[in-house]
């Protein structure tokens, strides 16, 4: 049967906090062990010329439907859709819908950053925890 | 509504053993299938097997295999024209077979109305009794205390205080004397509004010496309707069947065929379509049964009266769903021979069955022309503990009961389970019991029998 003692939960959390690992969730028969960063604000770096040798690359973040249903990139087929390759989002701006039946719920980036890519066509039914974009994180947090 | 348009692709509305046995059925009939599965069963045979799995939500059912709007979603979404909801999760929700109809899928059971109906167990109760067929002494809905305790002076106790939403053993408790009676009734208005929605009570005598007989029917669109005979299932713990079998040993031919005709009354009344069951009371010490409830879905246990009759009862609900009529006439079944079941859970006996899900190591069932095993485990499967804990059914025949029961302490005795603790050690003593073997039994008595082996 598999079993985690309490030091090795210490040691997976210190490896954690060392990492770049923002979020890990562990599960281990009947015991889930889920720990989130919460990243302390940093200040805003010089203008990008090079790529920063301290932070490295950025870090490219899923955003994932929050149910099944019809993946809708605008309230109305044919309006423009909510957000375009390349758009920077906040955490709070929809980006799509994903609509169930006669509902339309509208889907939060959850994520600051610039979209890299869009991983879904409208109209196409996505099942929950399916893809919708790739954002690049930013990393500084206004 | 008449559904008589043919569907090529089923969506399964279910998990475990029950979706792979749903699954079987589509495949012979040369369905294509989808199965709808929670992040916990990404990996299960069901999603292995089904032509299409889609996630649906997170594990725990009420964000999964209980989202009605999600399931009819995924049903548009992956082109399935039906829906199979298999047994509990929303196989009695009229509301589901009302979403199939509004969205122009088949909804392979009852019609809504029949499901909201028959889950009423108060009108239920009623019906049967306006047609004449015997209830358990009780009462109609009882409106408080004064009324329940004026109502026991007739009935006596002890007394059962059962919901009008609940069924399948849900929602009851047993009174005593008159102040139990007053205090379960004031808690079990609100424990039966919280888990059904619906506070209605009613009272019924408690029947001690008691066996519980099934009667499995089935019906068309065409209103063809017939009885495929009755299950024993009075071996049960908490209300949870563990051991199934027909026909029932103690039942004279006389006796078998009242029953059974009371059971196709009371389908014949409402024009009941599908398959569904109705249960019955023996009272063992007055000879009389009764009417219980009414279930309207295919059952755990069908595999009994799938092996006494040799017709493949899942098959059958798809025909009809598709508007063929019933393949065999009342005059063409034929029960034969005898069957029994036993559930296997991943349940601990030694710690009064306590859920112990986990991972299989090994997983090696039976093999044996008159021995069935239905499940959706296999050597590595990781248990997920959010979801009951059946992980087989093993189903034995025999020219006669004898015979069954040997064949099925040769299956238990060649089933190898390791890495989870099962319940089939707890079956292996429970065949072996004299009681047991004379079919001397009744609703309470594993109880007794669990006890009395504790000291074994």
């Amino acid at each position: 049967m598999n079993r985690i003692t309490a030091k090795e939960v210490l040691e997976i959390l210190n490896k954690v906090k060392q990492s770049r690992i923002e979020e890990i969730t562990l599960e281990m028969g009947r015991f889930t062990f889920q720990a989130r960063k919460s990243t302390p604000p940093k200040e805003s770096p010089p203008a990008e010329i090079y790529p920063d040798p301290i932070a490295g690359p950025p870090t490219a973040r899923l955003i994932l439907a929050p149910r099944l249903g019809f993946f809708r990139q605008a309230v109305h087929p044919g309006d423009l859709p909510l957000v375009k390759l390349n758009q920077c989002v906040e955490e709070d701006t929809p980006v799509g819908f994903i609509q169930v039946l006669e509902k339309m719920d509208p889907v939060p980036a959850g994520i600051q950053g610039r979209i890299v890519r869009i991983c879904v066509a409208d109209g196409k039914m996505v099942e929950y925890r399916e893809p919708l974009f790739l954002v690049e994180e930013s990393r500084e947090k206004r | 509504m008449d559904r008589r348009k043919p569907f090529s692709r089923v969506l399964i509305a279910n998990r475990g053993e029950i979706a792979i046995r749903i699954l079987r059925a589509c495949r012979e009939l040369g369905l294509e299938t989808v199965a709808v599965v929670s992040e916990a069963d990404k990996q299960s045979l069901a999603a292995l097997m089904a032509d299409r799995a889609v996630c649906i939500g997170p594990p725990p059912p009420i964000k999964s295999y209980l989202q009605i709007d999600t399931i009819i979603a995924a049903a548009l979404g992956t082109g399935a024209q039906a829906i199979h909801p298999g047994y509990g999760f929303l196989a009695e929700q009229p509301e589901l077979a009302e979403a199939c109809e509004r969205y122009d899928l088949v909804f392979i059971g009852p019609r809504p109305e029949q499901i909201r109906r028959m889950g009423d167990k108060i009108w239920a109760r009623k019906m049967a009794r306006d047609i004449g067929v015997p209830v358990i002494p009780g009462s109609e809905q009882i409106h408080g205390a004064e009324e329940a305790v004026k109502a026991a002076e007739r009935l006596g106790y002890p007394l059962l205080i059962k919901a009008a939403g609940g069924g399948g053993g849900r929602g009851i408790k047993v009174a005593e004397n008159a102040s139990e009676l007053k205090v379960f009734l004031a808690e079990a208005g609100a424990e039966a509004h919280a888990a059904f929605g619906d506070d209605r009570l009613y009272m019924e005598k408690f029947i001690g010496n008691a066996r519980h007989i099934e009667v499995q029917i089935m019906g068309d669109q065409r209103g063809n309707l017939v009885h495929l005979f009755e299950r024993d299932c009075s071996l049960q713990r908490r209300h949870q069947k563990m051991v199934e079998e027909s026909p029932c040993p103690v039942l004279t031919p006389h006796l078998r065929q009242e029953i059974c005709d009371a059971a196709l009354a009371i389908a014949r009344s409402i024009k009941y379509l599908s398959a569904g069951t109705i249960e019955f009371i023996w009272d063992q010490d007055r000879e009389n049964f009764y009417f219980l409830e009414m279930n309207t879905r295919i059952q755990v246990e069908h595999p009994v009266t799938e092996f006494t009759t040799g017709l493949d009862l899942v098959r059958e609900q798809i025909r009809i769903a598709r508007g063929e009529d019933l393949s065999f006439r009342q005059d063409e079944i034929r029960a034969e021979g005898h069957a029994i079941e036993c559930r296997i859970n991943a349940e601990s006996p030694a710690q009064g069955f306590f859920p112990c899900p986990g991972q299989i190591r090994e997983w090696k069932a039976p093999d044996d022309p008159n021995l069935r095993v239905d499940t959706h485990c296999f050597s590595g499967y990781s248990i997920p503990p959010y979801y009951d804990s059946l992980l087989a059914k093993i189903i034995s025949r025999g020219r006669n009961r004898l015979e069954a029961i040997e064949t099925m302490e040769q299956g238990l005795a060649h089933f190898h389970v390791t890495g989870v603790d099962t319940t089939i050690p707890f079956y292996q003593g429970l065949l072996k019991n004299a009681a047991y073997r004379s079919g001397a039994v009744h609703t309470r008595w594993i109880e007794d029998f669990m006890i009395s082996s504790k000291g074994d």
